[in-house]
C-alpha cells in the first residue's frame, strides 16, 4: 500500500479546483499526473503534502494520514520555484536536510554526491542568486530529496530546464526510482511521462479522466488506429484502401499510412482483403492513440489555456 | 542510509538559519557597531561638559562696572558696588551661575579704561567703552547711573542674550532695592530685613525616593522605554521582512512542506530574537565596561563613595526590563509574522503591519503619559492590556509602587496574549503563505474564521 488519495475536493472560494479525486499510487513506482496548467494538479500535490488541507476526503500513506508522516518522508519541489537568494548551496541544502529531520557528515557527503550527479561542481560554493534559473532549480530538486524520502513530489520538475538539465534530471529519477523510491510528478510533455512512468493519471477540471499504465490509458478511449503499407500493383496504400468497404480516408504518417478503425470493424477484415487480392503487405500495425493524442482528445478546448 | 543523524527540532533548525543569517548580515554587523561607538560617545558626554565648564570658569566674562556722577563719585563707591555684584553673583545656585568676573575700570587690563574718569555719564561712558567692546579689547561693561531721574542699569557686550538679561536682573534688582531703601531713609537693619529672602520649600511624602533618584530612575526609565520601542519596531520589522521576502522568492514553499507553520513561525521569532538579544547585550555590555572604566558613573549617579556599579541601577530595574523586554519583543513579533504573510512583496509590508505599529504607538504614548502621572486611570488600565504591557506596565513599576497582582496579572494576560498571538498568526500565515498578492483584510478574516483547525496547523 502505497499513497491513497480518496475523494478528495477542495475548492477557493466558488472555484472548484479539485473535485472528489481518488488515486492510487503502489509504492517504488512512477507515477505522473498529467493535466493542462489549472486542472487541479498542483492544489493535489499540496494536499498530499499537507501544505493544504482538503475540504473533503482523506489522503494516506502507507495507511497513515499524510500529515503524520509528510514531513519526514515525503520531498517536494514546488511548481513555484524559490530557495534563499543570499545562502550558499550548501548552506542551503544543509538547512532542507536539517529541516527534514537529518544531518551530520553523510548528509554533507550526499550533497556532494549530488552537485557531482548533477553537474553543480563549479557552482558549490556560490550563492543561489548567482546562479543561472536552471542550475537553482538542479539545487531545489537535491533539497527535496536529501532526506531519502519515501515519496518525491515534483511538480513541473522539467520545466525551465535546457535538454542537457532534462537529461540529467531524468538519469537522477530513474536513479532514484531503481533506489525504491516512489516518484510522483507533473507534467504536460507526454514523451517524459512515456520515458519515466509506470503509472498515470490524466485530470481535467479537477477530475480524474483517466488513470492507469501508459497503455492502459492509451486504450481508455475505445478507439484503434490502423498503420500500414501496402502496394497493390503498382497502386498506393490509399488506392488499395479504397477497395475495401467502410474504412475511412487514411493519412500519411512517416513510415506508412494511418487510419482510424470505425467502432466494431475488425482491422483483420482488411488484412485478408489485401492477401486475397495479393497485395503486399509491408507493414500492419493496430495500435491505440497516442498518449498525445489522447491527451488531446481528452482535453479538447482546454489544451489551449496553457 | 541510517547513519543519519537526527537533525534537532525543526522549529530549532529555523530560528538557527534565522540568528546565523541575521548575524553574518552586513546591517546587523554596521547597526551593532554604530550602536556601541554612539554609546561609548555618549558616555564621554559628561566628561566633554565638564571640560567645556572649566574652560569657561578658567576664562570668565569680565564685566567693567562703570557708574555715573548720581552714584558716588570716590573709588570705593564703585569697589563696594563691584563687592556687592560679585556677591549676589555668589548667590546664584552653581549649576545655573554664568562665568562672569565683575572689575572696576582700575583692574582692566585695557589702559584706556583705566584711564577713565571716576565716574562717566551714559554719553562719556558709551563713547569711551562702546568702541572697546566692539573691539573685543574688553568682554562687556555694566553702566550704573540716572537716566532722565530713574535709575538705569545698562549691560553691553557684542551681543547680550536674554539669559543674561535674566541674570543681572536677578543680581541688580536688590541693590537698586536696597539703595532706593537707603535714599528713602532707611536703617542698614531696615533694608537687611527688607532683603531677607522668602524661604520657599517643596515637601516629598512619599518616602521611597529622594529628588536625585526620582530624576535619575526617570531618565533611566525614559531611556529604557525607547529601547523597549526601538527593540519591537526594529526586530518586529526584522521578523515581517524576513516572512515577506520568503514569499518574494517563493522559498516558503519548501518551508511549509517541511515544517508546521507553527514551528516555523517560532523558529523565525526565537532566531531574530536571540540575534536582537545578542545586540542589546553587546550595547550593554559595551556601555557598562566603557562607564566603568572611565569612573564617570560615579559621578553621573547618586552613589555613596564607594557604592559599585550594579548598586547603581537597581536590580528591580533590570529584572523588569528584561522581562519586559522579551515580553515585548515576543508579543509584537509574533503579531507581526502573522500579519506579514498577507504580503508578497516587501512594499506591501508596511500596510499590512500596521495593526502592530499603531499598538506599539499608543503603548509608547501611553508609557509616556505615566511620566507626567503615573497613576493616571488611562495609565493604569493600559498597563493592564496586554499589548500595552510591556512599555506601560514597565514605567509605572519603575516610577511608582504598583500591587503586585497588578504585575502579575499583566504578566501572565501578557503571555497568554503571546501564545494566543502564536496560534492566530499561524493560522493567518498557514492561510495566506501562498497567497502571492496582497491579501485583503477581508479574506484574511474571512480565512481565520473559516478555521481551517486541522492537524497540520
Amino acid at each position: 500500500m502505497g499513497l491513497a488519495v480518496k475523494e478528495v475536493s477542495k475548492s477557493f472560494g466558488d472555484i472548484a479546483a479539485v473535485r472528489k479525486v481518488s488515486l492510487d499510487i503502489p509504492p517504488g513506482i512512477v507515477y505522473g499526473l498529467i493535466g493542462p496548467n489549472g486542472a487541479g494538479k498542483t492544489t493535489t500535490m499540496r494536499m498530499i503534502m499537507t501544505i493544504l488541507n482538503p475540504d473533503r476526503g482523506e489522503i494516506t500513506w502507507k495507511g497513515q494520514p499524510v500529515y503524520k508522516v509528510a514531513s519526514r518522508h515525503f520531498g517536494y519541489l514546488p511548481e513555484e520555484r524559490g530557495l534563499y537568494p543570499n545562502m550558499t548551496i550548501r548552506d542551503q541544502l544543509r538547512f532542507f536536510a536539517a529541516l527534514h529531520g537529518i544531518s551530520g557528515a553523510t548528509v554533507d557527503r550526499e550533497i556532494d554526491e549530488w552537485i557531482t550527479r548533477l553537474d553543480l561542481t563549479e557552482h558549490a560554493g556560490k550563492k543561489i542568486e548567482e546562479l543561472s534559473k536552471g542550475n537553482a532549480q538542479k539545487v531545489q530538486f537535491v533539497a527535496a530529496l536529501l532526506h531519502h524520502p519515501e515519496l518525491l513530489i515534483l511538480d513541473e520538475p522539467f520545466s525551465g530546464l535546457d535538454p542537457v538539465n532534462v537529461r540529467l534530471l531524468k538519469s537522477a529519477l530513474l536513479h532514484l526510482a531503481a533506489g525504491g523510491t516512489s516518484i510522483l510528478f507533473s507534467t504536460h510533455r507526454m514523451e517524459h511521462v512515456e520515458e519515466l512512468c509506470q503509472r498515470l493519471a490524466l485530470i481535467r477540471g479537477g477530475e480524474i479522466v483517466a488513470e492507469g499504465t501508459v497503455d492502459e490509458v492509451r486504450r481508455s478511449t475505445g478507439r484503434m488506429f490502423l498503420r500500414l503499407q501496402l502496394d497493390c500493383e503498382g497502386n498506393g496504400t490509399a488506392a488499395c484502401l479504397r477497395t475495401c468497404a467502410g474504412l475511412p480516408e487514411p493519412r500519411q504518417i512517416p513510415g506508412g499510412w494511418e487510419l482510424e478503425l470505425p467502432a466494431g470493424f475488425d482491422p483483420q477484415q482488411v488484412l485478408r482483403q489485401a492477401l486475397e487480392a495479393g497485395t503486399a503487405i509491408t507493414r500492419f500495425e493496430v495500435t491505440p492513440p497516442s498518449l498525445e493524442d489522447v491527451y488531446i482528445s481528452v482535453m479538447g478546448g482546454e489544451a489551449g489555456n496553457e | 542510509m541510517s547513519e543519519f543523524k537526527p537533525a534537532p527540532a525543526n522549529w530549532w533548525v529555523v530560528a538557527h538559519r534565522e540568528f546565523r543569517q541575521l548575524v553574518r548580515n552586513r546591517a546587523y554587523v554596521i547597526t551593532t557597531v554604530i550602536g556601541l561607538l554612539l554609546l561609548i560617545g555618549l558616555s564621554f558626554v559628561p566628561a566633554l561638559l565638564d571640560y567645556l565648564a572649566s574652560r569657561d570658569a578658567a576664562n570668565p566674562v569680565e564685566i567693567v562696572v562703570v557708574t555715573g556722577p548720581e552714584w558716588g563719585t570716590e573709588q570705593w563707591h564703585q569697589q563696594m558696588l563691584r563687592q556687592q555684584l560679585t556677591e549676589a553673583l555668589a548667590r546664584i545656585p552653581a549649576a545655573f551661575r554664568p562665568s562672569w568676573r565683575f572689575i572696576t575700570p582700575a583692574e582692566s587690563m585695557s589702559s584706556t579704561v583705566r584711564a577713565l574718569p571716576p565716574t562717566a555719564d551714559w554719553d562719556t561712558a558709551q563713547q569711551q567703552l562702546d568702541p572697546l567692546v566692539k573691539e573685543g579689547d574688553i568682554d562687556a561693561y555694566l553702566w550704573f547711573g540716572q537716566i532722565d531721574g530713574s535709575l538705569t542699569v545698562r549691560l553691553t557686550r557684542q551681543e547680550v542674550s536674554d539669559t543674561e538679561m535674566g541674570f543681572v536682573r536677578a543680581i541688580v534688582e536688590p541693590l537698586a532695592a536696597a539703595r532706593r531703601a537707603q535714599e528713602a531713609g532707611l536703617t542698614p537693619e531696615q533694608i537687611i530685613a527688607l532683603n531677607t529672602p522668602t524661604q520657599v520649600e517643596g515637601r516629598d511624602v512619599n518616602p521611597r525616593f529622594n529628588d536625585r533618584t526620582q530624576v535619575f530612575s526617570m531618565i533611566l526609565t525614559y531611556f529604557l522605554l525607547i529601547a523597549l520601542y526601538m527593540a519591537a519596531i526594529l526586530y518586529g520589522n526584522m521578523i515581517a521582512m524576513g516572512v515577506v521576502q520568503e514569499k518574494n522568492t517563493r522559498v516558503v514553499e519548501m518551508l511549509v512542506s517541511a515544517a508546521r507553520p507553527i514551528h516555523i513561525l517560532v523558529g523565525k521569532v526565537l532566531g531574530i530574537g536571540l540575534a536582537g538579544l545578542l545586540q542589546f547585550g553587546i550595547w550593554t555590555a559595551g556601555g557598562l565596561i566603557v562607564t566603568l572604566s572611565s569612573g564617570r558613573l560615579q559621578q553621573l549617579l547618586p552613589l555613596e563613595d564607594g557604592t559599585s556599579l550594579l548598586a547603581a541601577i537597581p536590580l528591580p530595574i533590570l529584572l523588569y526590563f528584561t522581562l519586559f523586554f522579551l515580553l515585548g519583543y515576543f508579543l509584537y513579533a509574533v503579531l507581526n509574522a502573522g500579519l506579514a504573510s498577507m504580503a508578497s512583496r516587501i512594499e506591501e509590508m508596511n500596510a499590512v503591519i500596521f495593526p502592530s505599529i499603531t499598538l506599539i504607538l499608543i503603548a509608547y504614548f501611553l508609557a509616556f503619559a505615566s511620566f507626567t502621572r503615573a497613576d493616571n486611570p488611562l495609565v493604569v488600565i493600559g498597563s493592564l492590556i496586554p499589548f500595552f504591557t510591556p512599555m506601560v506596565m514597565f514605567s509605572r513599576v519603575i516610577l511608582i509602587p504598583v500591587p503586585a497582582w497588578q504585575v502579575a496579572l499583566s504578566v501572565v494576560s501578557t503571555l497568554l496574549t503571546i501564545l494566543l498571538g502564536l496560534g492566530v498568526s499561524a493560522r493567518l500565515y498557514h492561510a495566506n503563505v501562498l497567497r502571492f498578492r496582497r491579501v485583503s483584510w477581508k479574506e484574511a478574516w474571512r480565512s481565520l474564521r473559516r478555521g481551517q483547525r486541522l492537524p497540520g496547523v
